[in-house]
């Protein structure tokens, strides 16, 4: 696919995150999953938004 | 709307003279009529109307030490300044410090340890690219000051809780694989990256036009590595993206649709709107000259002209309001959107760019939600 044509759908719905069960491979994308559904359930919010400036 | 994050610029100046910075080197000399560091008595007047914010808002909030450099407070009014705001907060706000890394010291971080305060520090790669941009006032090499700022973090015995991490501004004439490299190599917990500042009418380093996708290539790059690495480290900016893609939350300035509140507070004492305005011809001054100890915090976040600044942060371009990947896009940073003639209501400069990554996340998202569609 065009890196600069965005493809629609893939997305993921709360219940496919909810129910997936099959194996992943990226550890990075397996690790978002679980802290997904974690926030689904406890709905945590951290409120540090530290890491977002140039320093000097 | 409540205050999330106070940034606290306890040092006007700084021990390094990078090329890139918003502070210094994009038409703003603000930082001239500043004290060279927050007095005592001005940092009291804050940690007692921080307090007081705190109890008004009924949530806690992040306070960060930044600058300037904040490690130019010196150790023994470092740690005045910390008593002074862990007493007054408690210990649900969290406390951490932005450096350059190159004055950590072994006073300074047991100083951290004791009032529960971690560190970011700023490195953007390897010497050959840290070293492009980060020198200090006499144009020398900074990255082996840092390196060794990071080992005595790394060292310290509290160093796995107070090292939160790196600060890396992207060059997108590096090698996006050799950074990525490097970090890994160096293990760190985790790097956010972030875009060069610029506008439509001053593009940011490296980037051609406004459409050109020189930021997009190279971190799409990282994101590739990121998502095959078997062992990766975080990388918030990815991380946060990709979460909203799953339908989670992003913390992430700059990201996603949540409002951020964010209270800017002067090394003089002085109310400040988000600091990377500087970087835009418009700035970051209020009309009003408020003053913490002056005037309640409680107060200004509540008034009207603070109110609106805080709005201005959501996008008003038809373009962005329009775009189906608002949600996870936001519009970029509001400072990022400004160009002659229009203001802030255009899409970021790096529209292109996050098109994209997001688009990259769509097919690696894709790829474990539906594979059969991706194969």
């Amino acid at each position: 696919m065009d890196n600069g044509q965005v493809a629609e759908g893939l997305e993921a719905a709360p219940e496919e995150v909810q129910s997936l069960d099959a194996p992943i491979d990226s550890p990075a994308i397996r690790r978002l999953l679980e802290e997904v559904r974690a926030e689904q359930v406890d709905v945590s919010r951290s409120y540090n938004r530290t890491f977002n400036r140039h320093n000097r | 709307m409540h205050i999330d994050t106070v940034l606290l610029k306890v040092a006007s100046r700084c021990n390094l003279n990078c090329s890139y910075c918003y502070v210094y080197h994009m038409g703003d000399d603000s930082w001239r009529n500043m004290p060279k560091r927050m007095s005592p008595a001005t940092d009291l007047a804050v940690a007692e109307e921080l307090a007081a914010l705190q109890r008004s808002q009924g949530r806690p909030f992040s306070v960060v030490l930044h600058g300037g450099e904040p490690l130019l407070l010196g150790a023994s009014r470092l740690q005045g300044m910390l008593r002074r705001l862990r007493q007054a907060l408690g210990p649900g706000c969290g406390i951490s410090i932005q450096t350059n890394g190159v004055l950590i010291s072994e006073p300074i971080l047991d100083i951290c340890a004791d009032q529960n305060v971690t560190l970011s520090v700023s490195l953007d790669g390897p010497a050959e690219v840290h070293d492009r941009f980060r020198v200090d006032l006499r144009d020398r090499a900074t990255h082996a000051s840092v390196v060794k700022g990071i080992e005595a973090l790394k060292r310290h015995p509290a160093g796995a809780h107070l090292f939160s991490g790196v600060l890396a501004v992207v060059d997108p004439r590096s090698s996006a694989e050799d950074v990525y490299a490097y970090f890994k190599g160096f293990g760190v917990p985790s790097v956010d990256f972030l875009y060069r500042d610029g506008n439509h009418t001053d593009l940011p380093h490296g980037k051609t036009s406004p459409s050109s996708t020189e930021y997009g290539r190279w971190i799409t790059t990282i994101l590739d590595l990121y998502v095959a690495d078997p062992e990766p480290f975080r990388i918030r900016v990815l991380d946060d993206m990709m979460k909203l893609l799953l339908g989670g939350v992003g913390v992430k300035e700059g990201v996603g649709l949540t409002d951020y509140g964010i209270l800017v507070i002067d090394t003089d004492g002085s109310v400040k709107k988000n600091d990377t305005l500087k970087s835009s011809p418009l700035g970051d001054s209020f009309d009003s000259a408020w003053k913490t100890g002056v005037h309640s915090l409680a107060d200004i976040a509540a008034s009207p002209a603070f109110q609106s600044y805080h709005l201005a942060q959501r996008p008003t371009s038809t373009i962005c309001l329009e775009c189906a990947l608002l949600k996870v896009c936001g519009g970029g940073m509001l400072t990022h959107r400004f160009k002659h003639g229009s203001g802030y209501d255009n899409p970021t400069v790096f529209c292109a760019d996050q098109q994209m990554l997001i688009a990259r996340m769509k097919e690696h998202i894709g790829a474990v939600l539906h594979p059969a569609r991706a194969a």
